[in-house]
């Protein structure tokens, strides 16, 4: 008999289980786990039966084995259940006995003659033919077992505990194959009934799985380690999932645990440095300013080079509208052929995100919360109102500013505008359930405020995730979540004449009053400029968004190995954009004596998706083959209104009432939008004991967006995988865990941000006149283009899993890629759709894992990952080579260029060579290699690319024995900014104010400086786009330091509560970089939304594809302190 | 068992089966709130013709290219340029092109560039379109009508350009649209001379001659008329060098009768006089809140003001009189018309200016109306072909009928005759007659331009203060460049010399 002994750790009087060491099964004479009795009163008789067992063989362990089975035993019984000669044994008071109840050969009947026969005889006679053996311990006690490896059930207890011993509640824990199936409670502890060869599969949130096989133990203790590094990790892909250890393709993956503690809003936030091949920056510091995310580079010109995000299932290119707190794990699929699934939207890389779902057991009641502060990462220097004086008096070479105006207004307006913002975030979720059925159910409110008014983002969101095991072969799973969400915004990203905040504030003249006398907001009355608070108060833009996106499936196990799985889903989308401008405060809103507009837009989107699966096993060898159809169709309803000419009397009232008043109501306009999606999609994957793994993929896409004909593209992909380490030579090997080499070969589309009837040349109707106006052209033969990319990558890890390396290499060639061309004016068009050019991306990206430290209290792992991609441009429409149509920079043209050769992002400009001590102008290089201060626009040159060499990110956490810590730092290297907000604060052309460092200008003949003199004539000679202004982009940054306390479970235990924790977190604290403008990370035509004059908005695809790097003066970045507080109830 | 298998295929069954029905029709995707435009030889209907000529009329005043290009920049183009007008408040474009040191990046001349071509495509769009009608609601009178205005509005574009730029490409039918290559290698059209456009513009205006209505016959000034025609043909044969006189004669008396002056000057400026008997081609605006919902609001940005209505307050607005026009008018002693065209104005403690002092600052006030939008636009009025006539008689030697003409001119506003006795004289009366009469309507620069005369006066120009301006106006500089932009797009463009 084996017996263990444990040091029980965890006893804590009666409260824990005791630790048997002993199979209970062993056990005579208690009732079944799920008697009808009292069960409190049948747990405590359990307890105390245990504790004495254990006491009788702790005792029997004091003594030797060995000294047992005195006495002699008489009977003469016929045709009993051996269970009943046990008894009589048992009555006649020598010898006692332990067995299970449920032991079906207790049952067999026999013959029982004995006289005088030793307990051995006896039982050896009466066990005969059965699976019944014996053991004799000490005092007479024989432990009757059986033999037979069939399911008994057994049961199991046990506890679950993370990484650093704290009980895990709500823990899944399933029999592997069966559908028994538990959670373990506020103690981290479960029981449940198992066959005593039975596999134990336990999984939670943020760990990885974990599978133990009971091997008839009573007791079962469990320690998760957190998620992504396990091989046996699964990850969801598209359409379903696999363990990690088996991808063929490039899947990058950020879980729950990434999240944690971080006061983001948008999930596309948690991929920044996360991720290796995913480069993400925040468009500006704006609140609800969204972020730019590319994977794997850019492929394409005009159409999207977004990622595709895929919701429990449903397609989406916005999830702004999400809560990030719900999120389980996010996948991202980098290359074709774990892409390609997803077909002709795929060619952007697809993000698949998952969100909780309940686990059997008690319900488990969480709240979190943080609270922040935010102030701008860094402030800029204007001049003084004295500085100023004499600046301008120089320029117009008059005594435009006076002395007097200069005592009556000294105001510092980048401190007027940047104030401390602030965040919060409440999060409210239960999660739980019964084995039929689990939820997940969550509440989340966050919001915050900008650090320039009234910038300002909140959203409620509710989530409901509902499983449901119908029966045992049809599950039903259901999600849904509900959001609405808020946004002010300013207007910034714009020059100062353009009414940009950010400009604004550097421009405006400390000299200009912030109101005048009639309450109307001070102007700087020689360029006509309203002081910041023109944007800040004199017009506002607020919008709403509604959405509800919810998912309704049916998983049918058809017959053994076949699933058939049926999703519809919808995305319903309402958004309000309403804008005001007021005809009292402003010079804008004088001369148009106020406007009002409001768009209102229905989005609404159906999806299905029938696919059929079916797995079997063949020896070694495991197939799985996948088949499905879908159907997606979008359409949008929007409706513009507008008035404008409102008598001051009424700017005060709220909108609605505004409009009634207003005195010109401009017709409304009406747009509408459709566009369909079917798809056939199919998957066979096949692996030869977990040795050779292959896949295959192929959809057929048929949309909508191109002509009849047209309409039909196929894309496939193949994939295969290696894992070296399972080969018999590797074994010997003890320091690789694992090693695979994966190889993957694919082909994607791209659709996104074509026009739904781009094919078509079209009229738009003008609302006043019903005449048609606007014409676009296109050619008939608009296709998609299409990305075919081959990745190489490779998988080990070592040490016992405690350092993991992951690298991919990649080439990614675009063809057919929608350009919207501009055309020369004589077109009469912009811009034509067409497919004509070509792009490539090359990259590697890696990742490394280390547990640095795994001793007792101290621990410490790290993990890096960097990504390096090289886009190019191979080839624009026909002879073209270079279209310098980008980046406009106000009053100076364009300051990026579309090249052959190059990557997007291009900037395009002059050299700058310094001033010029005899004149103060500043001088630029020709093409005649001289110098001059009135170049050529032919003298202009290709001067670097936005695009950075690599990505990069690191996260330390060190956790000692309560206290956490983590470090999480991030970067970006080589990428170039144009800096056109110092280009507008150092022209020195106009009154508007300018930035400190023009004090160091040349003012007479032979200054050495590098900041030109005055410009007089209001030529712009001295701040041409040049690479004066042209900036290294690179900066290193520490995005979240955060201290987390754990209380103790003590602690927690008297609080009545399951788990508690309290975090301090800084993010953005430090910024290493050269850049001279707010902040870095920067993308001023970032946002995906482009509002037009009108009031409607419109994808600017174009801009957020070529014209990055750019600083138009976007909305500083902030910093933020906050501190949070996790809870969760017993 | 069985029972459950049946049931599940069936289920699966008729899911497939709702798959499969209507997979098709869910591709057919057409616009709602946009039309399908017709190309090529398809016919449209009549109805459609009306609202396509609709449509070139809505785009010559409107808001996307119209309103700029024929409003706002005319008066840039034809006064800041020439000595009327200063550049005003603080805009690099505007600054740069007042004093002669605008560049191939010029925002003004590239977004005239764009706005004129947008212009002239869209009237080539609904050319082809209308030629292409046999729809037999649509009479062959009203098509060749509608034809004939869409050429005309095309033409005068290309009289803009031509003028502007020098060489420009000519385009005069849609873009191909069978495939991407062929849809670009149609747009990427080189320059033509300049004798060539000017060729491509009188063929549009003698088909229009005979096409458009008569002056009386049409619903407004705005709609191009036979004396809409005759008046440009006029002034193009002013302008084509070499000038021929015989036909400016010609066309303007062909014009000439079927107008007559107001009587009041003022009443051009009022409001109250719109489609008067003096206007041959005017843009009607009716204000913001009018059917068309168009208001020009031009003025709002070169007079302005702090309460909607004109008061000059709040920041320094565009397009400043020069000192040189102002002492014109002054010893002419033509207090009408500078009454009617200047409002001086004490902006002392708002900002200073290097012109002009700021207790007796003037604003451009002919359009008087920042607050409603409601100012029309002369583009052509009978002042202008009286006075272009004259300039062709006295190019004939006829200094006597000139002078009649003139004097006509001269004694609505309360003038004396002209002084002017010989053939010399006149040519410089008429011209100052001109300058003064027509100011701030977008005429100066071209005429300077025409006569020869633009380097010798602009080169002359002197401050308020009696210092010479320096403009330094060299010959290259009589046309613009082309834009950068354009040259970027567009391989075949040649910069123009000097550039």
């Amino acid at each position: 008999m084996r017996l263990k002994q444990k040091p029980n750790t965890n006893w804590r009087g009666g409260a824990g289980f005791a630790l048997l060491t002993i199979k209970s099964k062993n056990m005579k004479k208690l009732p079944p786990p799920d008697g009808r009795s009292n069960p409190r009163l049948l747990f405590k008789l359990f307890v105390i039966m245990k504790l004495s067992i254990v006491l009788v063989l702790l005792a029997v362990l004091e003594v030797k084995a060995g000294v047992y089975a005195q006495g002699s035993i008489t009977l003469n019984m016929q045709q009993v259940e051996i269970q009943k000669v046990l008894s009589r044994i048992e009555k006649q008071g020598e010898f006692r006995f332990l067995y299970n109840y449920d032991l079906e050969s207790l049952k067999k009947k026999v013959d029982a003659n004995f006289q005088q026969s030793t307990i051995k005889d006896v039982l050896n006679t009466v066990f005969a033919n059965t699976d019944l053996t014996y053991k004799l311990l000490e005092n007479n006690l024989v432990v009757v077992i059986s033999n037979t490896q069939e399911n008994q059930d057994i049961r199991v207890t046990g506890k679950v505990t993370g990484a650093n011993n704290e009980p895990l509640s709500g823990v899944s824990v399933q029999v592997k194959g069966t559908n028994i199936g538990t959670a373990t409670n506020n103690s981290g502890e479960y029981t449940l009934s198992a066959a005593e060869n039975a596999t134990l599969r336990f999984s939670y949130i943020g760990y990885a799985d974990k599978e133990v096989e009971v091997k008839g133990q009573n007791v079962v203790n469990v320690q998760l380690s957190t998620a992504e590094k396990s091989l046996d990790q699964v990850v969801v892909v598209g359409y379903g999932s696999q363990r990690k250890k088996d991808l063929t393709g490039a899947v990058s993956v950020v879980t729950a645990a990434d999240i944690a503690n971080r006061p983001i809003i948008d999930a596309s936030e948690a991929l920044q440095g996360k991720a290796a091949g995913v480069e993400v920056t925040s468009n500006s510091g704006k609140p609800g300013a969204g972020l730019t995310i590319r994977v794997r580079g850019s492929s394409s010109i005009s159409a999207g080079n977004d990622p595709l995000y895929i919701i429990d299932g449903i397609p989406t290119t916005d999830i702004s509208s999400f809560n990030p707190n719900d999120i389980e794990s996010i996948s991202i699929l980098k290359d074709a052929a774990s892409a390609s699934i997803y077909g002709t939207r795929a060619a952007n890389g697809v993000v698949v995100i998952t969100t909780k779902k309940g686990v059997p057991g008690k319900s488990k009641i969480s709240f979190s919360t943080y609270f922040g502060t935010s102030s701008a990462t860094k402030k800029l220097s204007v001049l003084n109102g004295k500085q100023y004086q004499d600046y301008a008096n120089e320029q117009k070479q008059s005594t435009v500013i006076t002395d007097s105006m200069v005592q009556a207004n000294n105001i510092n307006w980048p401190n007027e505008v940047l104030q401390n913002g602030a965040q919060q975030n409440y999060q409210l979720s239960i999660a739980g359930g019964s084995e039929k059925t689990q939820h997940y159910i969550s509440l989340n409110y966050t919001n915050q405020k900008g650090i320039i008014k009234p910038a300002n983002f909140d959203r409620l969101t509710g989530r409901i995730n509902l499983t449901a095991k119908a029966n045992d072969w049809l599950t039903l799973i259901t999600s849904t979540v509900i959001s609405r969400s808020h946004n002010n915004d300013v207007t910034d990203n714009a020059s100062v004449a353009r009414g940009g905040v950010v400009l604004s504030a550097l421009e405006t003249p400390p000299t200009v009053p912030k109101f005048n006398a009639d309450g109307t907001i001070g102007v700087n009355p020689l360029t006509g400029w309203d002081n910041p608070l023109g944007a800040i108060l004199g017009s506002y833009t607020k919008n709403l968004n509604d959405r509800l996106l919810s998912n309704l499936g049916a998983d049918v196990k058809l017959f053994k190995g076949l699933v058939f799985q049926s999703r519809f889903g919808i995305d319903y989308q309402n958004n309000q954009a309403t804008s005001f401008l007021d005809p009292y405060l402003t010079v804008n809103g004088r001369n148009t004596q106020g406007q009002q507009s409001q768009t209102k837009s229905n989005i609404f989107t159906w999806l299905s998706e029938q696919t059929l699966n079916y797995t079997t096993t063949w020896g070694k060898s495991h197939f799985s083959v996948l088949a499905g159809w879908t159907a997606q169709d979008e359409h949008t309803d929007q409706t513009t209104i507008s008035g404008s000419f409102l008598d001051t009397i009424y700017r005060h009232l709220p909108w609605d009432q505004a409009y009634l008043r207003d005195s010109i109501k401009s017709p409304a306009s009406k747009y509408i939008d459709d566009w369909a999606l079917i798809s056939y999609l199919g998957r066979i994957t096949y692996d030869f004991d977990g040795k050779y793994l292959l896949q295959a993929n192929l959809r057929s896409d048929n949309s909508s967006k191109f002509a009849p004909g047209n309409r039909t593209a196929i894309f496939p992909s193949f994939s295969a995988g290696w894992r070296i380490s399972q080969e018999d030579f590797m074994q010997s090997i003890a320091a690789i865990n694992d090693l695979k080499l994966r190889v993957g070969w694919g082909q994607n589309g791209n659709q996104e941000g074509i026009g739904s009837y781009a094919y078509l040349p079209l009229y738009s109707i003008d609302p006043a006149s019903g005449a048609p106006t606007y014409p676009t052209v296109a050619p008939q033969s608009l296709t998609w283009e299409t990305s075919t990319q081959t990745n190489i990558g490779i998988d080990a890890s070592f040490l016992n899993s405690r350092l993991i390396f992951s690298g991919d290499f990649y080439v990614k060639k675009t063809k057919n890629v929608l350009y919207n061309v501009q055309l020369p004016s004589q077109a009469g068009f912009s811009v034509a759709p067409v497919n004509g050019a070509s792009m490539q991306n090359i990259g590697e990206e890696f990742l490394i894992s280390s547990k640095n430290i795994v001793q007792g209290d101290l621990k410490w792992s790290t993990d890096f990952t960097i990504s390096f991609n090289q886009n190019k441009i191979t080839g624009l429409i026909g002879d073209i080579t270079f279209v310098n149509g980008y980046g406009n920079v106000y009053a100076r043209g364009n300051s990026i260029a579309l090249a052959r050769g190059y990557g997007l992002g291009e900037f395009y400009g002059y050299i700058a060579k310094g001033v010029d001590p005899l004149t103060g102008h500043e001088l630029y290089m020709t093409n005649a290699d001289t110098l001059s201060d009135n170049p050529s626009p032919s003298d202009r040159k290709l001067l670097g690319n936005a695009q950075p060499k690599f990505v990069y990110g690191m996260t330390n956490n060190l956790s000692y024995k309560n206290f956490d810590l983590t470090v999480f730092i991030q970067g970006s290297q080589g990428g170039k900014i144009f800096n056109a907000g110092r280009l507008e604060a150092e022209a020195m052309v106009n009154a508007a104010n300018q930035s400190s460092a023009v004090l160091a200008r040349w003012r007479q003949k032979g200054d050495i400086t590098n900041i030109p003199g005055v410009s007089t004539d209001a030529t712009t000679n001295n701040s041409l786009i040049s690479t004066r202004f042209l900036e290294d982009g690179s900066y290193l940054r520490f995005k979240t330091i955060t201290l987390a306390y754990r209380f103790s479970q003590k602690l927690i235990n008297k609080l009545g509560l399951g788990a508690a924790s309290l975090y301090v977190s800084g993010n953005n604290l430090i910024t290493i970089t050269k850049y001279k403008g707010f902040d870095p990370e920067v993308n001023s035509n970032g946002n995906p939304i482009r509002v037009n004059a009108d009031g409607t908005q419109s994808n600017d695809n174009e801009s957020r594809n070529i014209s990055l790097g750019l600083d138009n003066g976007a909305y500083p970045q902030s910093k933020m302190f906050l501190v949070g507080l996790n809870i969760s109830l017993k | 068992m069985e029972n459950k298998i049946i049931f599940k295929s069936a289920l699966l069954f008729s899911c497939v089966a709702l798959v499969l029905s209507g997979c098709t029709k869910l591709l057919n995707k057409q616009p709602v709130t946009q039309v399908v435009r017709q190309t090529g030889a398809t016919s449209i209907t009549a109805t459609d013709a009306e609202n396509l000529i609709l449509g070139v009329y809505t785009e010559y005043k409107g808001y996307s290219n119209g309103i700029e290009f024929n409003v706002l920049d005319r008066v840039v183009n034809g006064d800041v340029i020439s000595d009327n007008c200063y550049a005003g408040g603080d805009n690099p474009d505007n600054i740069t092109l007042d004093l002669f040191k605008a560049n191939p990046l010029n925002g003004n001349i590239s977004r005239d560039w764009a706005d004129a071509y947008a212009m002239i495509a869209n009237a080539n769009l609904a050319i082809e379109q209308v030629a292409a009608c046999t729809d037999p609601a649509l009479t062959a009178d009203r098509k060749n009508q509608i034809l004939g205005e869409a050429r005309f509005m095309r033409a005068f574009t290309y009289f803009d350009l031509v003028r502007l730029f020098g060489k420009v490409p000519i385009v005069l039918t849609p873009p191909d649209q069978t495939n991407s290559e062929k849809l670009i290698k149609s747009v990427l059209v080189p320059q033509s001379s300049v004798d060539s456009v000017y060729d491509a513009i009188l063929s549009d205006m003698w088909y229009a001659r005979t096409t458009v209505g008569d002056v009386d016959a049409n619903p407004s000034k705005w709609i191009v008329s036979k004396g809409t025609v005759n008046a440009m043909l006029a002034k193009i044969y002013a302008a084509k060098s070499p000038t021929n006189w015989d036909s400016v004669a010609y066309y303007s008396d062909q014009v000439i009768p079927n107008y007559s002056l107001l009587p009041n000057y003022n009443f051009l400026w009022d409001g109250n006089h719109k489609d008067n008997n003096e206007a041959i081609w005017e843009i009607d605006f009716f204000g913001y809140g009018s059917n068309d919902y168009i208001g020009n609001w031009a003025p709002s940005i070169w007079v302005g003001g702090s309460t909607g209505a004109f008061d000059g307050g709040g920041w320094k607005k565009f397009n400043t009189p020069s000192n040189d026009l102002i002492n014109t008018f002054i010893a002419e002693n033509d207090t009408v018309r500078l009454d009617a065209s200047v409002t001086f104005l004490d902006i002392t403690g708002q900002w200073t200016d290097a012109y002009w002092p700021s207790n007796h600052y003037p604003f451009l006030t002919k359009y008087n109306d920042p607050a409603n939008g409601t100012n029309d636009v002369y583009l052509i009025r009978l002042a202008d072909i009286l006075l272009l006539r004259a300039e062709a008689f006295n190019a004939n030697g006829d200094v006597t009928s000139a002078a009649n003409l003139v004097n006509q001119v001269r004694a609505r506003v309360g003038l004396p005759a002209t002084t002017a006795a010989n053939q010399g004289d006149m040519t410089l009366a008429i011209e100052k007659e001109r300058r003064l009469e027509l100011a701030f309507e977008g005429h100066r620069w071209f005429d300077l331009l025409r006569t020869g005369r633009a380097i010798p006066v602009m080169n002359a120009q002197k401050d308020g203060s009696g210092n010479p301006l320096n403009y330094n106006v060299q010959q290259y500089q009589l046309v613009w460049p082309i834009p950068q932009t354009q040259l970027d797009l567009n391989p075949l463009l040649k910069q123009n010399p000097n550039y």
